[in-house]
């Protein structure tokens, strides 16, 4: 009989590597004698890079199957509700330049897709796509929270994910594990890696704690890749070619009054060499700027960061972290699997790092491999999924260079050059500009980014398209009419009932939030 | 449920000359679609209202209610200006006063129909000395206090053993109309068969146990309500679906 998979030995406990353990441990938990065993095995001296701090709504499920209660999560990361990211400049870099990507999709998305109708209206009625489609966008500029302290924990008003504090949410998620869900948690020095006569990792060798073996392992070793590139050497396929970004300078500032309102969205801003995100979380503004080292010396990058921060910049420490923009060829190799900043990394445009891990995640603690054999099938596919997952995002992230309309610095300017531009990306992009994105133009079941992200960016970024040609029935017509009109409706009550993001926060701190 | 501009804290020097008409204030009554009750009052409410959990719209944390109809701002139990019940529940007898603010303190209703200056019970007599209708609302009222507590830690050990479940109700019209009732909790029978023997025994010591199937069994009531809703809305309900999630 196959030999069944019983113990999985994590190396690396940054977010990727906690997660993972938590997920598997969670969903395995069966107290039988045959029981799945977790073991983490983490180093003192690396520790986690800690500046993916903003998560995608999937990070909702992730918790609620470990376990852990939204109420627990929020009190103990600095965790704020994240409903979408607003981009500042990247269209023409105007002063009045910027869109909303919320995290809801368009009203009625699954009957109609509004792009044409709203093409139709927008010149008599003035709104932004995200504003007319959706109520999400006026809730981030009133700085009102997708949810109220009634709403039963993981539930509210309007989608959301979180910004929270990645070196708090390690240790949550650390202690938690550890506690509930009994993960061996070994702090050591992996010294070197043994492998068995067919090329599985049989085992890891520690400085203190000896052999440890396993039947799978998961490579949450961060840059260094321990297992994928130090055991099995899988190349790293590096796509600067088409996303410029490779070093960010990161900073947290505080806020200048302790009751500051804060964003309840990512601020992308554009600038010369790349751009700056922000990320508002109760205690702290954490902001870092995103740059090309071929068009931005590091000297004026920090001078960029510093102007776009002010006074607040003055306090604080930069810390500059190399962006080595790709991704591994395969994921999985045998017993092994990559998962976190080992699997790839890109710059954090569209807050991709987590949510890639809980998708990596997923796949492993959903079906844990019963056998050896299984592994292997289980691990063609993952390998495929993976290289598909990462063609999309890179894709879609460079959507956003590409629709810019800047010139005014050579960034912007290298960013539309068309052989920086995937192929793919390009067909649609072509398609687009006579059928708005929809559901057919991603046939792959389970597709990261959807269309209405494509279109949130597209019509956000004034993309010239002329859907006037779009068969539009009557009907369709009235339908869009209504929906255009319960979004007014949705706008205004939701704003007036929803509470102010820092209050619904420190009500959360005080009263907690039920779990139904 | 008050009008907050009206509301003030109990204080002599204010209220001295206050008079309290005898009866209901029927006018606030019929505005009730819940009324929040201790934990006395369970065996009693019971036999007229379905007793549910609502959400404090503050806190967020469970109350014990009656629930005195389906639609906002209307109590079905009032008809023809009368409240049709056995039992009233205690905050309502006490209206025009109340519990108010995070230390619940004594406080009065200003503009109620209730409150009078030359007409009802004096509060205090010409000498300034409380009346006994006074210190009968005071003493009603701290006890109302007493058992609002009693019944937020009955609440609370409900929360702990996780038997709180959302009950959503479905009220059916005619040609396939339906309008549903959102924000109802109760105590889910499942989950209470569920616990083990130890967290049992310890509900039936806190004397919570009788409680929780008085709680359980009070969801009948809601055919009452039903009953009653021909007075109070144009639309005739067929069927009332229950329908519990966990």
């Amino acid at each position: 009989m196959e030999k069944r998979v019983e113990h999985i030995v994590v190396v690396g406990g940054g977010s990727a590597g906690w997660i993972a353990a938590a997920r598997i441990a969670a969903k395995n938990r069966t107290g039988g004698p045959d029981n799945v065993r977790v073991t983490l095995v983490e180093s003192e001296t690396i520790g986690t890079i800690g500046v993916g701090e903003g998560t995608w709504p999937t990070m909702r499920n992730t918790l609620k199957k470990i376990g852990i209660s939204e109420t627990e999560f929020i009190r103990q990361c600095d965790g704020a509700f994240k409903q979408g990211a607003k981009f500042v400049g990247w269209t023409d870099g105007t002063p009045q330049d910027s869109y909303y990507h919320p995290l809801n999709p368009p009203h009625a998305a699954t009957q109609i897709n509004l792009s044409s109708h709203w093409m139709r209206t927008k010149d008599q009625v003035g709104l932004d796509f995200a504003d007319a489609v959706d109520f999400q966008a006026a809730l981030c500029d009133a700085g009102r929270a997708p949810k109220t302290i009634t709403s039963p924990e993981y539930g509210g008003l309007a989608n959301y994910a979180y910004h929270l504090d990645a070196v708090k949410f390690a240790k949550l998620l650390r202690d938690y594990s550890v506690e509930k869900l009994g993960v061996r948690h070994i702090v050591d020095e992996v010294t070197s890696v043994n492998q068995s006569e067919d090329g599985d990792i049989a085992s890891i060798e520690t400085k203190l704690h000896g052999c440890i073996p396993g039947d799978l392992f998961l490579d949450c070793s961060g840059f260094a890749a321990l297992m994928i590139e130090g055991v099995y050497g899988v190349p790293f396929i590096a796509c600067n070619d088409i996303l410029f970004a490779d070093y960010a300078l990161a900073m947290q500032v505080p806020y200048e009054r302790d009751d500051a309102p804060i964003a309840t969205h990512t601020i992308s801003t554009a600038q010369d060499a790349g751009w700056i995100w922000e990320i508002g979380l109760p205690t702290r503004r954490g902001t870092g700027y995103v740059y090309s080292s071929n068009h931005a010396s590091h000297d004026e990058a920090e001078a960029t960061l510093l102007r776009y921060l002010g006074p607040a910049g003055v306090s604080g420490t930069a810390r500059r972290i190399k962006i080595r923009a790709g991704h591994r060829q395969t994921f999985w190799v045998r017993n092994c699997v990559a998962v976190g900043l080992s699997n790839g990394f890109l710059e954090p445009l569209e807050a991709s790092a987590l949510m890639l891990i809980e998708t990596a995640v997923d796949f492993i603690a959903d079906r844990l491999p019963e056998n050896r054999c299984a592994m292997t099938v289980l691990s063609k596919q993952f390998n495929s999924a993976f290289t598909h997952h990462w063609a999309r995002i890179i894709e879609f992230l460079k959507l956003h260079y590409v629709l810019t309309k800047r010139d005014d610095t050579q960034f912007w300017r290298d960013n539309r050059s068309p052989d920086s531009i995937p192929e793919g990306l390009k067909e649609r992009l072509e398609l687009w500009r006579y059928h708005p994105p929809s559901a057919q133009d991603f046939p792959y079941h389970r597709e990261i980014f959807s269309w209405p992200s494509y279109q949130y960016v597209l019509h956000g970024m004034g993309f010239e398209a002329n859907y006037a040609a779009q068969a539009s029935s009557v009907q369709d017509r009235q339908l869009a009419d209504r929906c255009f009109a319960a979004v007014a409706q949705s706008r205004q009550n939701s704003v007036a009932d929803m509470p102010m993001h820092r209050d619904l926060l420190n009500k959360i701190y005080q009263y907690g939030l039920q779990s139904v | 449920m008050k009008n907050l501009t009206s509301l003030s804290q109990f204080n002599a020097d204010r209220h001295r000359d206050v008079r309290i008409m005898p009866g209901l204030d029927l006018a606030w009554s019929r505005r009730l679609n819940h009324a929040q009750i201790g934990l006395s009052e369970t065996g009693v409410a019971a036999s007229d209202y379905p007793l549910l959990f609502m959400k404090d719209r503050e806190s967020g944390h469970f109350r014990l209610v009656a629930l005195l109809g389906f639609r906002p701002g209307a109590n079905f139990f009032v008809v023809n200006d009368q409240w049709q019940a056995t039992y009233l529940p205690v905050i309502a007898m006490a209206a025009p006063f109340c519990l108010a603010g995070p230390e619940k303190k004594l406080c009065i209703d200003e503009a109620s129909d209730r409150v009078n200056t030359d007409a009802g019970i004096a509060l205090y007599s010409d000498e300034g000395q409380e009346t006994a209708e006074l210190s009968r609302i005071r003493s009603m009222l701290d006890f109302l206090r007493s058992d609002l507590g009693a019944a937020d830690d009955f609440v609370a050990a409900l929360v702990t053993l996780g038997l709180i479940r959302p009950l959503s109700i479905t009220m059916e019209f005619s040609e396939g109309a339906s309008e549903q009732i959102e924000g109802l909790y109760t105590i889910s029978p499942p989950r209470l068969e569920a616990l083990d023997d130890a967290a049992i025994l310890e509900m039936r010591r806190l004397g919570f146990l009788g409680k929780v199937h008085i709680i359980i069994n009070s969801l009948g009531q809601l055919n009452r309500i039903q009953q009653l809703s021909q007075f109070h809305i144009d639309r005739k309900i067929n069927r009332l679906l229950t329908e519990m999630n966990g």
